[in-house]
């Protein structure tokens, strides 16, 4: 009779052999915890800069060139991004979603513009040359000849 | 109506899971499950936020915006997880205390003793999480639902008091299962 099983027995008879997949979950989550929380920040910076520019995620898919399901994960904190996603969308959306603190060299804007121009397609065809003037009151302790503030392409 | 044990046992030991969680029609998955999963989803929570935005305003948090909420709701439900966690360690060893500590009846001072609804929550001082369910015989618990608590009492949410009254239709269920709950004390 069911009335003489005990209540987890009765139970046990309604779980219809299912396992709850939440233990997992959270053992994911707690051995990916640093890299979640800050893909989780950016997913957040991305929600409220789309909402600011009045972009739906189906436009920045589109802006992106990328499906709306990876967009979703991203919005999610989801999706491990690689630096080169992230600079694609901080193209895509004009606002900067992470910047590396403590780092020595903070260039003016020309001149990260001009180094990033340069050094596309770096593979041993383009290297810094010091030509040009350069501001030696401000070469934020490299040696001048990895900083002039000018970067050309090798001859 | 399906009732999914939360801590892995063997098939044979399953009766002594001790923790259930309901999974209701048409869901995916279990109640835990599901909340955690919405608990650690800056979509949702984003969109949670920004409809209970006056809640979140209001003096009883203020001030909080919802990027630091969302921030606190993904901690609470990392503090939740450790604790469920803990809770499974120690039934391995035969301790219930921990479980029992866990979910604590939902009204303190209510006459209400039956059915026996517990909450559970994390360790911060005022958390927003809570899981509700309602606790049976042979010290069993069920989970039925959860929510993010803004208010401060849990009429003045009506997604809260949704919860709640989830554990109803839980109750009616089981007592056509014959499956009962604590007795009145």
């Amino acid at each position: 009779m069911n009335n003489n099983k005990t209540t987890g027995q009765k139970l046990a008879n309604l779980s219809k052999g299912k396992r709850s997949g939440w233990a997992e979950k959270a053992a994911w989550r707690k051995a990916n915890r640093g890299w979640l929380r800050k893909s989780a920040e950016i997913g957040i910076h991305i929600l409220d800069s789309l909402q600011k520019a009045g972009m739906s995620q189906k436009d920045f898919s589109d802006l992106m060139g990328v499906s709306a399901q990876f967009v979703s994960r991203i919005a999610r904190g989801e999706e491990n991004l690689t630096l080169q996603t992230i600079d694609k969308i901080e193209k895509a959306l004009g606002v900067e979603l992470v910047k590396v603190t403590g780092f020595l060299y903070q260039a003016a804007a020309p001149i990260q513009r001009a180094a990033s121009n340069a050094i596309t397609g770096y593979g041993g065809k383009h290297k810094v040359i010091t030509t040009g003037s350069t501001d030696q009151s401000n070469n934020y302790g490299l040696p001048s000849n990895l900083y002039n503030g000018e970067y050309k392409k090798a001859a | 109506m399906e009732f999914v044990p939360i801590f892995t046992v063997p098939e044979s030991e399953i009766e002594h899971s001790f923790l259930w969680a309901v999974q209701f029609e048409g869901e995916e998955c279990n109640e835990l499950e599901r909340l955690l999963d919405e608990w650690n989803d800056p979509i949702y929570l984003r969109k949670f936020f920004t409809e209970n935005e006056d809640d979140l305003n209001s003096d009883f948090w203020k001030p909080l915006t919802i990027s630091q909420a969302i921030f606190r709701v993904m901690d609470e439900a990392e503090d939740i997880e450790n604790i469920l966690s803990s809770v499974e360690d120690q039934l391995k060893k035969g301790d219930k205390s921990l479980l029992k500590e866990t979910f604590k009846p939902l009204h303190r001072f209510s006459q209400i003793k039956k059915p026996q609804i517990f909450k559970a929550k994390s360790d911060n001082r005022m958390p927003f999480l809570r899981l509700y369910g309602l606790e049976l015989e042979d010290g069993q618990y069920i989970i039925t639902g959860g929510g993010i608590k803004l208010t401060k009492t849990n009429q003045e949410s009506a997604h809260i008091a949704l919860q709640i009254n989830k554990t109803e239709r839980v109750k009616s269920f089981l007592e056509l299962e014959n499956i009962f709950f604590l007795p009145n004390e």
